[in-house]
């Protein structure tokens, strides 16, 4: 092609786009568009994914955009991208971060696009429908409880001579189980996943609240008690004196490695078990203290606040819509994800009953969450600072680098500040 | 005659700024601008969704009064002071090797050195996480295979700042190398023949002429070692989130958490303008004591 023929073709490509901007709408560009930005990375992220590409294909005018991933900075871009206006229309919160993000979010009952709520369900439909109620307005909808089960590797249960069969029901047990697989040459129990810092703080509360002890009350720090002390130094001997691991390292990377004897992991940790070749079953950590308590939480599905404009209304209409179709999939979100769905509907469903995860951790972790020994952490708006105020001093009394006493008392006064902080 | 040459100065003044434009408004909307903006945030209690008050220095009261924030500073400090020479060292160790070294394979070793520098931070951090992992990590089972104990290197207080700046400079280390490479091949070959037929030792030649030639490779390289060692996050973030305790949570980690995990966008602003004072005015002295502060204006 010459020069000329070349600036030809592009002028007449050029105008040919030109032109396709003022055409009339064409039906996809007029469809249902939504922005759905979730947490979720991972197996729960696939479950997620595999929902909305079912909802995309019986709505073919839903034009769902789902995002996911971004775990760590995912709560300052939700916040920042309301202040920019460019929020998306539904995000997934944890429920201890529910009351910190709590002004950027929308009342589902009252939106410039009206009651949501009224569209999409009724609260009896949700189980747990208080968990969605910040200063008594429901600012989501529940989606799942998720929490900490211990995994176990059925292989390295029978190399140590222990029924995989019979998991082990209270403290005493536990502890037999533990020193057996030491004794078997295998790493007995990991309590903090791939043992970062949230993770131990999370087990250490579990512990702390199975001993009647309290995290944070009356707006000041409440650990620093006997049984504070108490279930801080019981997790320090796991990986100290009793030698059932050491600090510092991961508990996944050793269990898929088939070298730990058990872990304590959540709920999500079904799909890359089930990818791996490990041979494995979850039982409900026993009652090591006066009550049996594991750590969890709960997942919201929440509606982040809109530029106010003409478009608004008609933006919230859509997203009542997309969740209207996504109560069906509840169940699929157990199934999937793992994670215990919170609909009553799903939780009946039989289908749920009969899929592999229930037989795998569901039914273990569904009985658990009616039973209340899921525990959630206590919500307060400062709850991440307190966490992050704990989670050094937990950490390095976890490594025997510092005593637990010194460990709670830096912990007590530092969180004390943070609360006292205007 | 003094009218033609006062027009022509002008002439040239207006050239001159018309040339400058182009980047100055860059410059200003993305440098001047965010600082000055993120200056006045620090000054204030920041709520981005409207009533933020007006409290003056008093994040920064706040935050010299905060032990976790003089941790943190310290921390900083320990890593760049770790991370910068070794960097540095490494990236001229190199460069001067493939000058001097000739071998087959060269190009492939040069590409080699450069390879990591490709990679992203997060590809960096799991890698060597991995590596380091002591159940399913190689270096400490080689470590154990030879008898030794392996170290605790991610989650001993001692060494993990050491670790993470090795980590560091395995990273960048290449592209220090080429900045250093393209330094040595601008030196006239005819200053190391004279310099021989003088007399001169190689410890000579490297003391009194690579080195002096090099100042603005070394400048430029230093520079861009001090910003990422001084503003290193990204390591920090995927290979221990701070930890063990607080050891290894440097500056910008602190205010990642101040502003992304806390809201507190006020004093995370503080943080980050306390951090541009640093390192705006140790590359000032870096410019002053290379002596290339002629060259620069």
């Amino acid at each position: 092609m010459d020069r000329r023929g070349f600036l030809k073709t592009a002028g007449l490509l050029g105008l040919g786009g030109f032109g396709a901007l003022g055409m009339p709408r064409t039906a996809a560009a007029a469809s249902t568009k939504i922005w759905f930005n979730t947490l979720f990375h991972g197996g729960d992220a696939d479950a997620m994914e595999t929902i909305v590409k079912t909802i995309r294909a019986s709505n073919p005018d839903y034009a769902i955009d789902l995002t996911q991933g971004g775990w760590t900075e995912y709560y300052a871009q939700l916040y920042n991208s309301v202040v920019a206006g460019e929020a998306p229309q539904l995000g997934i919160v944890d429920d201890f971060r529910y009351e910190s993000v709590a002004k950027v979010l929308y009342d589902i009952t009252d939106t410039p696009g009206g009651n949501l709520l009224d569209q999409i369900g009724k609260p009896d439909d949700f189980a747990q429908w208080n968990i969605s109620l910040v200063g008594g307005k429901p600012l989501g909808l529940p989606l799942d409880q998720n929490g900490f089960g211990i995994y176990y590797n059925k292989e390295v249960f029978k190399k140590a001579g222990l029924d995989p069969e019979h998991v082990p029901q209270t403290r005493e047990e536990f502890e037999a189980a533990c020193e057996a697989i030491k004794k078997s040459g295998k790493i007995a129990f990991h309590p903090a996943l791939s043992g970062e810092t949230r993770f131990i703080r999370r087990a250490w509360l579990a512990l702390l609240w199975g001993a009647n002890g309290t995290y944070i009350d009356n707006g000041k720090a409440s650990f620093n008690t006997d049984k504070g002390r108490e279930a801080l130094q019981y997790l320090v001997d796991m990986v100290g004196k009793r030698g059932w691991n050491k600090p510092g390292t991961n508990g996944i990377n050793q269990f898929l490695a088939g070298e730990l004897g058990m872990l304590q992991n959540g709920t999500w940790f079904y799909l890359t078990l089930e990818k791996s070749k490990i041979d494995y079953g979850c039982f409900m950590p026993p009652k090591f203290f006066e009550k049996q308590v594991s750590w969890g939480g709960y997942h919201l599905i929440v509606l982040p606040r809109q530029p106010e404009g003409k478009e608004t209304a008609a933006r919230l209409q859509a997203s009542a819509k997309f969740l209207k179709a996504f109560l069906p999939f509840y169940s699929t979100w157990g199934q999937l994800g793992g994670a215990v769905p919170l609909l009553n509907a799903a939780i009946a469903d039989p289908k749920l009953h009969e899929s592999k995860v229930w037989a795998k951790q569901l039914k273990t972790f569904s009985d658990a969450a009616a039973k209340g020994i899921i525990q959630a952490e206590p919500r307060h708006p400062k709850i991440t600072d307190v966490d992050l105020a704990v989670e050094p001093f937990t950490q390095q009394a976890f490594n025997g680098t510092m005593s637990v006493k010194d460990a709670l008392d830096k912990a007590e006064v530092e969180v004390n500040k943070v609360l006292a902080a205007s | 005659m003094r009218n033609s040459t006062n027009d022509a100065d002008r002439r040239d003044l207006v050239a001159g700024i018309l040339f400058l434009l182009p980047y100055l408004a860059l410059w200003v909307t993305f440098a001047v601008l965010p600082v000055g903006y993120g200056f006045y945030i620090s000054l204030h209690k920041w709520d981005p969704l409207g009533g933020s008050r007006f409290i003056g220095f008093g994040n920064y009261v706040e935050l010299f009064g905060n032990e976790r924030f003089l941790n943190a500073l310290k921390n900083t400090f320990v890593y760049a002071a770790w991370a910068i020479p070794l960097t540095l060292i490494l990236g001229m160790a190199f460069a001067l090797f493939l000058k001097h070294v000739k071998f087959r394979g060269a190009g492939f070793v040069e590409g080699s050195l450069f390879f990591p520098y490709l990679l992203n931070v997060s590809v960096v951090g799991i890698v060597w996480n991995f590596l380091l992992d002591p159940n399913v990590g190689i270096i400490p089972y080689y470590i154990r295979a030879i008898g030794l104990p392996s170290p605790d290197f991610l989650n001993s207080p001692y060494l993990v700042i050491p670790t993470i700046a090795f980590v560091s400079a395995w990273w960048l280390t290449g592209y220090r190398m080429i900045i250093f490479r393209a330094g040595l091949n601008a030196i006239p070959e005819e200053l190391y023949e004279s310099s021989t037929l003088d007399g001169a030792t190689p410890w000579q030649q490297f003391y009194l002429i690579t080195l002096p030639l090099m100042k603005p490779s070394i400048l430029f390289a230093g520079i861009l070692t001090l910003v990422s060692g001084l503003c290193m996050l990204g390591q920090v973030l995927v290979m221990t989130n701070g930890g063990p305790g607080t050891s290894s949570e440097v500056l910008a980690l602190y205010m990642y958490r101040t502003a992304f995990e806390s809201f507190n966008f006020g004093q995370a602003a503080a943080v980050g303008f306390i951090l541009f004072a640093i390192v705006f005015s140790i590359s000032m002295t870096m410019i002053r004591w290379l002596g290339l502060r002629s060259e620069l204006n």
